[in-house]
């Protein structure tokens, strides 16, 4: 107690060094919190709508069909499976789709693209493709010969709403098959090189032309709690059979991941040489507090004070600045993490355009707003952090304190 | 050369910092250990960039490009330059040119036996390639040929990957002649290329251009892409090349305009370098100030003994001035030497991180990253450690003119 | 048994190198109960080295000191710091007190680190600070005391915690003459009403008069010691 109220007077009259101290380590404090929130806020973000646009979070397809995409392996039955994915109750949504690839042809102009085939109604509970309509209108069950065009390609073929388009592709037993088809629908999604490369037409009417009834290349779910997915991808593998394979977007989107992991790292990189730096000031503030009193440490040595308790209280010292600057900087790194994941940073128009320029050009999401993630444990975790941080400051002071015999420490000028 | 009393005042400096070297090592380290940080930072992601500019330069569109004002916008084969020799003669008489090449750029389709994508066709010279860009470098599979026949073709990784093709496959490309008539043509992989460019790894073939010349009839090229003896010629060339070309239809862009998002990374790179040693700068300062001080006042009655005794004040400011900068330069010159080894060292035999190199080839970076080094990283961070420390005398310098010195050696100790 | 028995103590300083200095040479002391003693001797002659390795802060290069049957030489740097706060007091000759603590928390310390309840530490401190007068003072720091009643403060914390000796090197050396004669007659009464035994070291022929038992030191040799009535 007496410790206590030592290492706290001591603050006390050294006011000004307990300040910058403390604002420094406050400071740092804050920048972790918020510097973590912010990069997994947006990489979470980056990853739900990569996930989201169009991949899905979890997808099954012939165990085959990865080694050899094509028609020989395909799922068969989407019925049955349709029917066993509705007793699993962690599955929230399923959708089936049949991608294929056509030649799509104008008067003008003849452009590869994706032809993809969707059940429109169950195909917006596992994407976003619904939303992302721009103009026109998206597609229904009962739809035939109407296609749901990605802007950009639209764009390259010149065609509007209500345009006529030509599409030639391989049906699933290898026929030829070609049909005219009405432009409903023209979608923007963040990814250019989706909407530059994709249609989509009603699977009810593309099993017609294709002979595809009951097939499928994928069939699309999204999970009840995204928090379990790897256990439930594991659940649905086995109710299904060795003959299909699922996998989720961990799976699927692993480049994304790691290039996320690189962007984490990277970002400890610099915040590392910031830290470096702040932690030696601090260290050395601490390191001439300590200098400043050895003939005082000296005397309480004589009187009977154990090494220990001269330990004790310099990290007391540490503990009580450790506490108010780890406090005050978590309260500050919390709001602003809270506040910026209701109120995404966003970025000015002008490097907005270069962000997308960025993005097209990388194949990425181009995001223009930039979220923080609001995470109670991990922020106690960085605060954990920076307490240790806080605590080995007085670890130099301490072993220099303890080289002093008391004599010594007394005769020290 | 240092007077007598100069070198006096030297030595004494030194005394005084041998005599607390404590606290002149941590100031040393600090500065040290920050520069190392910092040159490192500065230096890899200089590096980083510039490789990435220089993957999508060297194998896109150069640092100069040539081609019809439309072709940009609107990637249609109707848009070429009809007759490159006019403007190649041009070339070949500007010095700033290193080399250039021809090439045709279409869209098209490119499929295997059930599956197809959208692709984008390069018509190349595979020698003029060769002392242009040094393609077979890229090669990390097979052969840089096109076979005897000219049936061969090269394609990016991970358009190999996609297709599941390797070398000796077949693929089918289809793409529109100038007729808008749908032309195909069976290709042989003769190589799998990877350059980092994304448009190349993820969706480039590279064809021999007669070939696809006899395919598609085109007759000029596309594109004129040009690499520059020095970077930053760019605007230079551009200049002088538009009048003389003289034509409404041809355009003659920069990799600036062309890449934006390479510029404007770059400029982001150094803002955030910039931001990032300004923020550990005034750490730092804050770091030096803290030791000045209290080194200066431990010597009050030391210092009026000295004046009393004849010593000018503006000699004891130089005292404390030399030795501050001794230790800080001291400092410096560490870090200088140790951090400039180790950029020295990235710079040979670049940083490997081949364990990660998909998720940088996202990025458009190599698997191991070679610094740069630059002579201004280490004037500036001399000026900011002089500057500095400057800074950080003055405020105690200035405390102890108002203490007065003299006063101080009757006080009690 | 003896209170204090010094025995063939020797110290030698920076052994071997250049600047190596034989300290003491050689001291053998038996002293005991509630004895007043002072040490003198011209300076450099041991007398301060002596007093710390009586009190344990300082080993000897040769020789053993038991005090109240302990061998403290023998101890280790913990246990010698326990054992200072049960039975040793200090007073030094400047820097003495915490300037971090007021009078009364100085005067407790040693108390409290002793896990003494807050009411005795209390009473004892008011009980000492009325006998050394400076129980007006008590909620003052430190920097705002005179010389000599920071000394006193000094004596009062060494005795608060009842030890049975104290050690002082030369406590009143930055002292005046007036206030020197009162601390020697504030630790002469000490030596008395709290039975504890007093060293203390001095250059001072009007304070060295005041003590009952004098030992003088030259070259790190007792070359007196005498007793007076
Ligand atoms: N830490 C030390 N290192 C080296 N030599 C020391 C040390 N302490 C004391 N000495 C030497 O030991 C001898 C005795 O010193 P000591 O301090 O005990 O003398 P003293 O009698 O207390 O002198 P004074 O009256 O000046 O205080 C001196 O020659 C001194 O130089
Ligand atoms: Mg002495």
């Amino acid at each position: 107690m007496i410790l206590f109220k030592m290492a706290l007077r001591e603050l006390l009259s050294h006011k000004k060094r307990s300040i910058v101290t403390l604002l420094l380590s406050a400071f740092s404090t804050a920048l972790f919190i918020f510097a973590n929130a912010l990069n997994n806020g947006t990489h979470n973000q980056l990853i739900r709508s990569s996930v989201e646009i169009y991949p899905g979070y979890m997808q099954i397809t012939n165990r085959a069909f990865e080694e050899n995409p094509n028609f020989d392996n395909l799922i068969f039955d989407v019925a049955n499976v349709t029917k066993t994915l509705q007793k699993i109750h962690e599955i929230n949504a399923s959708a089936a789709r049949f991608e294929s690839y056509a030649l799509y042809s104008t008067n003008e102009q003849s452009i590869g693209g994706m032809f993809t085939a969707i059940e429109p109604e169950k195909e917006a509970h596992v994407s976003r493709l619904k939303r992302s309509l721009v103009e026109g209108e998206y597609l229904t069950p009962s739809d035939t010969n109407a296609i749901y065009l990605g802007a950009e390609l639209a764009k390259r073929l010149k065609v509007g709403i209500g345009d006529t388009l030509s599409f030639i592709s391989t049906g699933a037993d290898y026929s030829f098959a070609a049909d005219n088809l009405v432009v409903k629908g023209l979608f923007k999604t963040k990814l250019y090189e989706f909407d530059n490369a994709s249609g989509f037409v009603n699977k009810g009417y593309f099993d017609e032309v294709m002979h595809s009834r009951n097939i499928a290349t994928h069939i699309i779910m999204s999970p009840t709690d995204l928090e379990q997915i790897d256990v439930v991808t594991q659940k649905v593998q086995k109710a299904l059979g060795h003959g299909l394979e699922v996998k989720n977007y961990k799976t699927t989107l692993e480049d994304l991941i790691l290039a996320m992991e690189i962007d984490t790292i990277f970002g400890y990189i610099t915040l590392g040489i910031f830290f470096i730096v702040i932690f030696f000031v601090i260290g050395i503030f601490a390191f001439l507090s300590v200098y400043a009193r050895i003939r005082q440490i000296g005397v309480l040595r004589a009187i009977g004070t154990t090494p220990k308790q001269v330990m004790g209280m310099l990290l007391i010292e540490a503990l009580i600045l450790g506490f108010l600057s780890v406090g005050l900087g978590g309260a500050a790194g919390a709001y602003a993490s809270h506040h910026y994941e209701k109120h995404p940073i966003e970025i000015t128009s002008l490097v907005d355009v270069d962000a997308q320029e960025y993005a097209k050009q990388y194949n990425m999401v181009a995001e223009a707003t930039f979220p923080s993630e609001f995470n109670p444990p991990r922020i106690m975790l960085d605060m954990l952090i920076m307490m240790l941080l806080n605590l080995m400051t007085v670890l130099y002071p301490i072993v220099l304190i303890n080289r002093f015999t008391p004599t010594e420490a007394i005769r020290y000028v | 050369m240092f007077s007598h009393t100069e070198m006096l005042y030297v030595k004494m400096a030194l005394l005084h910092i041998v005599r607390r070297k404590g606290r002149a090592a941590l100031i040393s380290i600090m500065i040290a250990i920050s520069m190392i940080g910092l040159l490192l930072m500065e230096g890899m992601y200089e590096g980083m960039m510039v490789q990435i500019t220089q993957n999508s330069i060297k194998t896109g569109s150069g640092t100069v490009s040539i081609q019809h004002k439309m072709f940009r916008s609107d990637n249609n084969i109707k848009y070429t330059i009809a007759n490159p020799y006019k403007i190649t003669a041009l070339l070949d008489s500007k010095k700033e040119v290193e080399s250039y090449v021809m090439r045709i750029n279409q869209r098209g389709l490119i499929a295997t036996a059930g599956y197809s994508q959208g692709v984008n066709v390069m018509g190349i010279d595979l020698e003029k390639e060769s002392s242009h860009a040094k393609l077979e470098n890229f090669i990390i599979k097979g052969n840089y040929n096109f076979n005897k026949n000219g049936r061969g073709a090269l394609i990016g990784y991970r358009l190999a990957k996609k297709l599941k093709v390797d070398i000796g496959k077949k693929v089918i490309v289809t793409m529109q002649d100038t007729n808008n008539e749908v032309v195909s043509v069976a290709l042989k992989i003769t190589g799998i290329l990877k350059t980092n460019n994304m448009a190349i790894d993820s969706n480039g073939l590279l064809m021999d251009i007669e070939r696809l010349r006899g395919l598609n009839g085109i007759q000029g090229v596309t594109e004129i892409s040009i690499l520059l003896h020095e970077q930053n010629d760019d605007t230079q060339l551009i200049h002088s090349l538009v009048p003389k070309i003289n034509d409404q239809n041809i355009a003659v862009y920069s990799y600036k305009e062309l890449y934006p998002s390479l510029h404007e990374g770059e400029a982001m790179m150094q803002t955030y370098s910039r931001i990032s040693s300004s923020f550990i700068f005034i750490v730092a300062t804050l770091g030096i100030f803290g030791v000045v001080l209290v080194s200066v006042f431990e010597r009050v009655r030391e210092f009026g003994i000295m004046m009393a005794i004849g010593t000018q004040f503006h000699d004891i400011a130089r005292l404390i001035i030399y030795e501050s900068l001794v230790i800080t330069m001291s400092g410096y010159i560490v870090g200088a030497l140790l951090g400039g080894g180790l950029l020295w060292y990235f710079k040979e035999f670049g940083l490997d991180l081949s364990g990660l190199s998909d998720a940088f080839a996202i990025f458009g970076m190599d698997s191991s990253i070679h610094a740069i080094l630059k002579r201004e990283y280490f004037t500036s961070a001399f000026i900011s450690v002089l500057v500095a420390t400057l800074a950080a005398t003055i405020i105690p310098i200035r405390t102890l003119k108002q203490r007065n010195p003299i006063q101080s050696i009757s006080e009690q100790p | 048994m003896n209170f204090l028995t010094v025995r063939n103590v020797k110290k030698v300083f920076n052994e071997g190198s250049e600047s190596q200095s034989n300290a003491l040479m050689g001291i053998d002391l038996s002293i005991g109960k509630e004895e007043f003693i002072v040490i003198s001797g011209p300076s450099g002659s041991g007398k301060s080295t002596l007093l710390n390795i009586i009190g344990g802060l300082d080993a000897p290069s040769e020789g053993s000191v038991e005090l109240v049957g302990t061998v403290i030489t023998a101890l280790n740097e913990n246990d010698l710091a326990l054992f200072r706060r049960e039975n040793i007091g200090f007073v030094f000759q400047a820097y003495n007190l915490i300037p971090v603590l007021t009078v009364k928390e100085n005067i407790e310390y040693v108390m409290r680190l002793m896990g003494i309840p807050q009411s005795q530490c209390d009473a004892r401190v008011l009980e000492v600070a009325r006998e050394l007068d400076i129980d007006t003072y008590l909620n003052k720091f430190p920097d705002h005391l005179s010389g000599g009643q920071q000394q006193r403060v000094a004596v009062a914390r060494a005795v608060a915690s009842k030890p049975k000796l104290i050690l002082a090197d030369e406590p009143t050396a930055n002292l005046d003459t007036a206030n020197a004669q009162k601390l020697m007659e504030l630790m002469r009464r000490l030596n008395i009403e709290e039975k504890v035994t007093i060293i203390f070291s001095s250059h001072d022929p009007m304070v060295i008069e005041k003590a009952r038992r004098s030992i003088v030191l030259r070259d790190g040799k007792i070359i007196e010691d005498t007793v007076r009535s």
